[in-house]
């Protein structure tokens, strides 16, 4: 028994060691602050993320669905990590053909044609904008925003806003939205062992 | 079987009635070249291969091999594609009209040279702050004087690349342009022929562009006294791979 125990606690030991760091991960504190648009402007969907001010960050990747039904990408607007895959489910009732394509710098691709009940994915390795399309049809049009972490959240109009579970270090909070005519300054801070609160966060005209 | 041979005899009727294939050859003046040739759009390679394969037609679809539905893109329909030289002796300053029509600009989009024009009627109710951003570069951004209701005004495209004109008050009016220095471009829908008469001798470079599917370039070299023939295709999948 004393043969057997002595490797398992050895193995118990190195797991904890490993995997400490996502421990401490896990226990995260909330962010939190208000969103102030020059000129009073009700800026519409807006995407709050925070950016880790140190380059190395572990992420762990997810994998979205996106719905094709009647000739529409459902959700339209979705917010991703960098590294994630989006899945492209063709669930039409009908015999509808389906592609999937963007020409966006950053993330091009063409998934090529996909049929009823099919699936077409794609991983995003490069955050930022991208728009993407079906070539068949030409209302069918969709957007991802792809951020560097996970941490974000999305104001329906400005206001305050909350980002939970952030892990201690050094981060950036940023801002990103539809119109074209504002832009974010940025919000360097540290989490610690407390609570951030009381940022603000400045949208400006460009 | 002898269906088939009766439709290739009248795609080839076809052809010849729409001079597509016996073109006149521009001829340029004494010293001089030209560049000329038709751009067409078309659907993914793969959406063609599986309609022919399936229903065994042209895939043109211009004798009714493709029914193209109003939801669909009508790629042989297609407006607003653009060809453009880059020609170094193209200076800016054209002017484009442009309407406000409700929430809608009367042209989608645009190919045009940095410093080029709009001339823009606001036959909207609203007046109007236009301003430009730039698709791949935050900070690029200009804005204009207000446009008011039932008036007229001139705004230059003064930053490059792959652009959009916008509205403050109304977000839903936008037009893609692409802009680039010395750029002369010709609009075009999906099949027309485009002609660049009387060029200096030289190297340039040539694009062919629509908004949605992207742009596809080569680069030419026009002799005196030749007309150099380029016919273009943009496809999805002929721009992304």
């Amino acid at each position: 028994m004393a043969q057997i125990g002595k490797p398992v606690i050895t193995i118990f030991l190195t797991l904890l060691l490993v995997l400490a760091p996502c421990l401490a991960w896990a226990h995260g504190q909330p962010v939190s602050g208000t969103v102030q648009v020059q000129g009073g402007k009700k800026l519409k969907k807006m995407i709050l993320y925070l950016e880790p001010a140190n380059s190395s960050f572990p992420i762990s990747h997810n994998t979205h669905k996106v719905t094709q039904k009647g000739r529409r990408f459902n959700p339209g607007l979705q917010v991703i990590t960098q590294g994630d895959t989006v899945e492209f489910i063709n669930n039409e009732d009908k015999e509808i053909d389906h592609n999937v394509y963007s020409l966006a710098k950053t993330n091009i691709f063409d998934l090529g044609l996909g049929e009823k009940g099919s699936t077409l994915k794609v991983k995003f390795e490069k955050e930022g904008k991208v728009n993407y399309y079906c070539s068949v049809h030409k209302r069918m049009e969709g957007k991802l925003f792809i951020l560097p972490s996970r941490y974000h959240t999305i104001l329906k109009t400005p206001g305050d806003f909350k980002i939970d579970n952030v892990p201690p270090g050094r981060w950036v909070l940023k801002a990103t939205h539809l119109h074209r005519r504002y832009k974010s300054k940025t919000l360097e801070f540290t989490v610690g062992n407390q609570p951030v609160s009381n940022l603000v966060l400045e949208i400006v005209k460009k | 079987m002898m269906m088939k041979s009766i439709r290739h005899i009248l795609i080839l009727i076809m052809f010849a009635l729409s001079g597509f294939g016996c073109a006149s050859v521009p001829e340029p003046s004494p010293g001089k070249g030209a560049l000329y040739g038709t751009l067409k759009a078309q659907s993914h390679k793969e959406f063609l291969d599986k309609q022919s394969g399936e229903s065994d037609v042209g895939y043109d679809g211009f004798l009714g091999g493709i029914f193209y539905s109003e939801a669909m893109v009508n790629y042989p329909r297609l407006k607003n594609l653009y060809a453009c030289l880059m020609n170094p002796a193209h200076q800016g300053g054209a002017v484009h009209a442009l309407e406000i029509n409700g929430s809608e600009f009367s042209i989608k989009s645009m190919a045009l040279a940095k410093g080029d024009r709009l001339r823009v009627k606001n036959n909207s109710g609203l007046t109007h702050h236009l301003y430009l951003t730039d698709d791949n570069n935050e900070d690029g951004f200009q804005e204009y004087a207000p446009i008011p209701p039932q008036s007229e005004q001139d705004i230059s495209i003064n930053l490059e690349g792959d652009l959009e004109l916008n509205s403050e008050e109304d977000e839903s009016l936008r037009m893609h342009v692409h802009s680039g220095k010395g750029l002369d471009c010709q609009r075009l829908t999906s099949g027309d022929r485009y002609v660049f008469q009387d060029l200096a001798p030289g190297n340039y470079n040539v694009m062919f562009w629509f908004w949605r599917l992207g742009s596809i370039k080569h680069q030419v070299t026009i002799k005196a006294g030749q007309s150099r023939l380029l016919n273009e295709t943009l496809s999805v999948d002929r721009v992304i791979h």
